[in-house]
């Protein structure tokens, strides 16, 4: 029985010959060996569609927060952003369900890489601190580091914890890394949807300055998920650079 | 089947991919060349490669105007950068506008070694710069509307061009006509 099961994964799914381990076109009817699911989208627009609605959508969304009056001033508007960006962000998760979920997945995750990654966060948000001070920018000119909007709340390091390095380390990596990589890596190869990625995650916080230090930090989200499958690592150093930016910020480093 | 493992290998390079094969083999295993084939059958392999490396040419030609805008775009952005500097005694400007000309030559390195990603890149930017545009002044949406629909159009056609070439090279790939690394 176990060498039929054998025997059949061994065999060229055209003329059912047996082929060596390690070939790409079957020896005897010269076909190609493994049929890949082919992906006939036809128009590459089609499978870029959920990208290209997701990241105009929020660019929408944004760039509305940023530079109208649409929304409300101070903590308020910063929450009503960040509940819609949630609401959209969540939409196209549940769309893309089938095709994410195994990012989601805990078994193969390795504190190794993790600890390296908190690691990394932490040295990147030192320098990136230090490149700012340098170059005199200020994380304020970004949407999402707004730490002196909470100074009139109860608990300002709590609620900008929660705001700033817990949320974008969530629903950011979800999108970014989740189901906008997703959509890419079926068109390209898994270096270009690194790339292509990281610049959207760039370009959609809307400061061309820190372009300087978001796209390489895209780069290394990107890169950590098309190498391990997993969001975890992401997420784990989004939110530790993060949390350390609003650190920096709250006690003036 | 055990024994075609066991028999010791008097092995020939295959004549497209060098892999070796073993004599009397029809098909080579790496690249699918029809190594004991006809003549005719073995040519068509060799037009087939031929065809694809022709239509992989065309190709560049299509993505070559997405490709000169990403450089016109590092240019102007190069001239309103030192023209803010020293005419208008307007650093900050200078600085952030240089940065982007930086940007598109960065994008236009990358689109020569690889226009897919590139060009889908530079079109995403773009249109991020005219909608932000559009928000902080309504009035510049009509603004040169004929040279941005241009633009768009040529990033489009840029996308659909490059994706083309991609799936060509991937075929080549398949079959050892092109380094994998191209």
């Amino acid at each position: 029985m176990s060498d039929i099961d054998v025997e059949i994964q061994t065999a060229c799914p055209h003329c059912q010959a047996p082929y060596q381990p390690g070939d790409a076109f079957c020896q005897i009817c010269g076909k190609e060996l493994v049929v890949e699911p082919r992906d006939d989208f036809g128009d590459v627009f089609v499978p870029l569609r959920p990208v290209l609605l997701y990241y105009f959508m929020l660019l929408l969304v944004l760039a509305l927060y940023k530079f109208t009056d649409s929304f409300p001033d101070g903590l308020a508007g910063m929450i009503v952003i960040t509940l819609v960006t949630v609401v959209i962000t969540v939409a196209f998760t549940v769309e893309s369900w089938a095709t994410t979920r195994k990012l989601y997945s805990f078994s193969g995750v390795r504190w190794s890489i993790l600890g390296l990654t908190i690691g990394g966060a932490m040295v990147g948000s030192l320098v990136v601190n230090m490149l700012c001070d340098f170059i005199n920018a200020s994380f304020h000119d970004d949407v999402f580091y707004n730490t002196y909007l909470f100074a009139d709340t109860p608990y300002p390091l709590l609620f900008a914890t929660l705001m700033i390095a817990l949320e974008p380390a969530i629903f950011e990596e979800v999108a970014f890394r989740g189901f906008l990589f997703t959509s890419l890596a079926r068109i390209t190869k898994g270096v270009n949807a690194v790339y292509v990625s990281a610049f959207l995650f760039g370009i959609m916080h809307l400061s061309i300055i820190s372009l300087i230090w978001l796209v390489p930090i895209g780069i290394a989200f990107a890169e950590l998920r098309r190498r391990y499958d997993t969001l975890w690592y992401g997420m784990a150093g989004h939110f530790v650079y993060n949390f350390c930016i609003v650190l920096y910020e709250y006690f003036g480093i | 089947m055990t024994e075609s493992f066991s028999v010791p290998a008097a092995t020939i390079p295959c004549e497209n991919c060098s892999a070796p094969t073993q004599p009397g083999q029809a098909f080579c295993g790496a690249c699918g060349y029809p190594q004991s084939g006809t003549e005719d059958q073995k040519n068509r392999f060799r037009d087939s490669i031929r065809i694809k490396k022709v239509l992989v040419a065309e190709t560049q030609k299509e993505t070559r105007t997405a490709k000169t805008i990403i450089f016109v775009f590092a240019g102007l952005y190069f001239c309103l950068g030192l023209f803010h500097g020293f005419v208008a005694d307007d650093f900050p400007t200078m600085i952030v506008e240089l940065f982007i000309c930086l940007l598109f030559l960065v994008l236009g390195a990358w689109s020569s070694k690889n226009p897919f990603g590139a060009i889908l890149t530079a079109f995403f930017i773009y249109l991020t710069f005219q909608i932000v545009e559009v928000f902080i002044d309504p009035t510049s949406l009509f603004k040169g509307i004929i040279v941005k629909i241009f633009i768009i159009g040529a990033f489009v056609k840029g996308i659909r061009s490059a994706m083309e070439a991609q799936k060509y090279i991937k075929e080549l790939e398949k079959m050892k006509a092109v380094r994998t690394d191209e």
